[in-house]
């Protein structure tokens, strides 16, 4: 029986995400290749599976809106090319989608294990339903975990993206729910003298620390990042 | 893709990033002459370099000599 680490790795936040060299069905891939693009990294547990051909669909399907955005898409499970490539012509036939993303055959576990993809609670054998989104930069900006049972809302990955982007563009947060033309979230001031300004000179302030700003001139789906 | 098949015959996309280097470019500048995304022209570009057929100077990259003999044997 392999044994795991006694104190799993997991990636941070406003981190570089942990560079890696990988197989994959486009040929033998690095983290550092993306750079200058945005990219979501996303974990199934198996090829030949009923719910990660659903999210697989859902994906190919988003690939157009975030290649807009400049952003790539990059799968990974623990299974060989040969599968991937049987797995990628086999939903190619039964549901007439074509797959346009690399996906990495992560055999021997170490990207999943550098990106806190397994969960022993669930299978020691197979990745859970990890998404991560790292920048341009290469900075791991946002991590999605999902158990094997349940597949993800891709919208929920492009709003995500554009909130992302929004935010790197105009200085700002994105309140809940936030889309797209929604107004959006001011960084509250940091001292005394910033929180007596900031409520003089914004009307749309509740109080303080809570301001509102109406949404960014700006075409998210255009070039970003 | 891979860029070189194991005969040494060039991948089409492989095929595509040595023409676009006539003359010395970037890999910004392949990806919008090409179409292609930037991690592919990276990909084929590492590749390419290690079989000798492309070199990179201060983030430009062009074919080398035997990049281009390559070429005009596999147009």
């Amino acid at each position: 029986m392999e044994a795991m680490p006694a104190s799993p790795v997991f990636p941070r936040l406003g981190m570089p995400a942990p560079p890696f060299q990988a197989e994959t069905t486009h040929g033998t891939i690095r983290l550092e290749d993306f750079r200058g693009s945005w990219l979501v990294l996303f974990s199934h547990p198996a090829d030949f599976t009923p719910v990660c051909t659903t999210e697989f669909v859902a994906f190919a399907k988003l690939a157009p809106e975030l290649s807009r955005r400049n952003v790539e898409l990059l799968g990974l499970s623990i299974d060989s090319t040969y599968a991937h490539i049987a797995w990628i012509r086999n939903i190619e036939q039964h549901f007439q989608v074509s797959i346009p993303f690399p996906v990495i055959a992560d055999l021997n576990k170490e990207v999943a294990t550098l990106y806190g993809m397994i969960m022993p609670g669930e299978s020691r054998t197979e990745t859970s339903r990890c998404l991560f989104v790292i920048d341009p930069a290469g900075i791991l900006r946002a991590m999605i975990y999902y158990p094997l049972t349940t597949g993800r809302n891709t919208d929920e990955v492009l709003r995500l993206i554009d909130a992302l982007q929004t935010t790197d563009q105009h200085g700002v947060a994105t309140p809940a729910n936030w889309r797209p033309g929604e107004r959006v979230i001011l960084p509250p001031p940091k001292t005394i003298d910033a929180a007596a300004e900031r409520t003089q000179s914004n009307p749309n302030c509740v109080d303080w620390y809570f301001c509102q700003a109406s949404a960014p001139d700006n075409d998210s789906a255009t070039d970003n990042g | 893709m891979a860029c070189i098949r194991p005969d040494g015959t060039l991948e089409p996309a492989a095929r595509g990033v040595l023409k676009a280097l006539a003359l010395p470019q970037t890999v910004e500048e392949i990806s919008r002459q090409l179409r292609m995304p930037v991690y592919r022209v990276r990909m084929s570009l590492r590749e390419l370099s290690e079989a000798g057929l492309v070199v990179g100077e201060a983030e430009h990259y062009h074919a080398t000599d035997a990049g281009r003999i390559r070429l005009a044997q596999d147009p």
